[in-house]
């Protein structure tokens, strides 16, 4: 990626090691971009404001006062409020990672997970589509706890036909009848939908809706990607729908909770692809390029969710049912084609390449529900 | 597949290259800062022992090793990470000892690639 966009644009890097500090002045001056560098957390807050910069760069471990401290500062204030942080840090110890995503960082990176060259293109990706006028305030942790109390209940009754219409889908043997059904079920779900849609932002319910709905016109528009993965998706979002109302109408409606997944895959762009469909369903994701360390985090630590995309994937699931039980979570395990299976396992689920956006994000919202 | 459990290289070379953008030169360079900036940090390690400040000790651990993760000094990563994590320890498990040796043997490794590599 080049620096399009973000030429110019100045970086705040806090961090106390000396070597770190040079190695990303200069790849990131390489880069096109102003830098001033600062050791402390004290010092950081200090210059925030001389330098004015586009986004912070911060360790979390650093002496007088750490980056969670420094990121909560900077969250708390109206004109930083919205200022990109990207914490690179060593520290990925579970309740360190809670308390950080707390903060409302903009991206978590494990530096001695991401090589040099991806911190720097995430840099000017997030420089090109974030500033700080117009920054997206991240969802903001919500302090409720268990199940939250139920929306209104929808007007719309249940519709024994959407099952009906939604079983004609998944037995379909012709392209026609795959279509008749499916734009059968679209138009009876649609009241409920739309119900859904209705919902706060970045609630289950609307992030439901909109994946449903992305899947379905996935579906109509190219039949021919109708994948048994894509079609286990779909399965699961009709299940989710119908326990909507089963025992009883019941619409999640209030902002998730963000959580965080664990992303282990070795192809940069991948993983880098994974993390950002992630952060569409609230889940705050942690990636890791090499498989042991994605099983070690899994050891330490407790994820929502885990993705994972092993050279050997069937012998890296069988390391990951080795470990703790405590440790397991629900997993997407990343297959190819012609290895794909529907599992049986709950918990579980093999998503087949080329990934498909809507599969993913469908798959990985109903395995990590929080409700 | 290789697993936590199995003994890391100490210098896994193509993460180094990955560090320095598959410039030898910046290789080179990397190499001569990190031997640098690390004997100076177990310098300060000895000068904080000797103090009693161990959270320094750890907080340098911490440090270091991060440089040493993106060196491709896995080893020696690992090494620091116990002393970060267990203190210094002692008699035959004086992780700060340990650490040490593995720098000196991480140096040896990062100087025999600079100069196969250099002359290639």
């Amino acid at each position: 990626m080049n620096g399009v966009g973000a030429v110019g644009r100045r970086i705040l890097l806090v961090d106390d090691d000396p070597f770190i500090i040079s190695l990303y002045v200069s790849k990131l001056k390489r880069a096109g971009l102003e830098v001033e560098a600062v050791a402390n957390g004290e010092e950081a807050l200090r210059r925030l404001e001389a330098v004015r910069p586009d986004m912070v760069i911060l360790d979390l471990n650093m002496p007088k006062l750490n980056g969670i401290e420094v990121l909560k500062q900077i969250r708390s204030t109206p004109a930083l409020e919205s200022l990109p942080v990207l914490v690179l840090t060593n520290v990925c110890s579970d309740s360190v990672m809670r308390e950080t995503w707390e903060a409302r960082p903009t991206r978590y990176l494990i530096k001695r997970e991401t090589p040099p060259n991806v911190v720097i293109d995430e840099v000017l990706a997030l420089l090109k589509t974030v500033t700080p006028a117009t920054a997206e305030k991240p969802a903001a942790p919500v302090a409720t706890a268990g199940r939250p109390a139920a929306e209104p209940v929808p007007e719309t009754p249940w519709q024994p036909e959407i099952m009906a219409r939604a079983g004609e889908v998944l037995d379909a043997r012709s392209t026609e009848g795959f279509q008749s059904a499916l734009s059968a079920f679209r138009t009876l779900a649609e009241p409920f939908l739309k119900r859904c849609r209705q919902q706060s932002a970045g609630s289950f319910a609307v992030l439901f809706a909109e994946a449903l709905d992305a899947l379905v016109a996935e579906l109509l528009g190219h039949p021919e990607n109708a994948t048994p993965s894509l079609l286990r998706a779909f399965e699961m979002s009709v299940e989710r729908l119908h326990s909507m109302f089963d025992p009883a109408p019941f619409i999640p409606g209030r902002p998730l909770e963000p959580a965080i997944a664990l992303v282990v895959a070795s192809d940069d762009f991948l993983r880098d692809s994974i993390g950002r469909l992630l952060e569409r369903v609230v889940l705050r994701p942690i990636r890791a390029g090499r498989e042991d360390v994605g099983l070690h985090l899994m050891r330490e630590n407790t994820f929502k969710l885990a993705v994972v995309d092993a050279a050997a994937p069937e012998e890296y699931l069988e390391n990951i049912h080795a470990l703790p039980p405590a440790a397991q979570c629900p997993l997407i395990l990343i297959t190819a084609p012609e290895d794909y299976r529907p599992t049986q396992k709950p918990g579980l689920e093999r998503l087949a390449k080329p990934i498909s956006s809507t599969d993913l994000m469908v798959k990985a919202l109903l395995l990590s529900e929080r409700l | 597949m290789s697993t936590s459990d199995s003994e890391p290289a100490i210098l896994d070379e193509r993460m180094l290259m990955e560090t320095a953008g598959d410039s030898i030169e910046e290789a080179t360079n990397l190499a001569g800062m990190f031997h640098s900036l690390t004997s100076a940090a177990f310098a300060d390690m000895r000068t904080a022992v000797a103090r009693g400040d161990f959270d320094e000790v750890r907080r340098l651990a911490h440090r270091t090793a991060g440089s040493a993760a993106a060196c491709g000094l896995m080893r020696l990563a690992t090494a620091l990470r116990t002393l970060e994590l267990q203190g210094i320890g002692d008699g035959n498990a004086n992780h700060l000892d340990r650490a040490e040796r593995e720098f000196e043997r991480a140096s040896a490794a990062l100087s025999e690639f600079v100069s196969r590599e250099g002359h290639s």
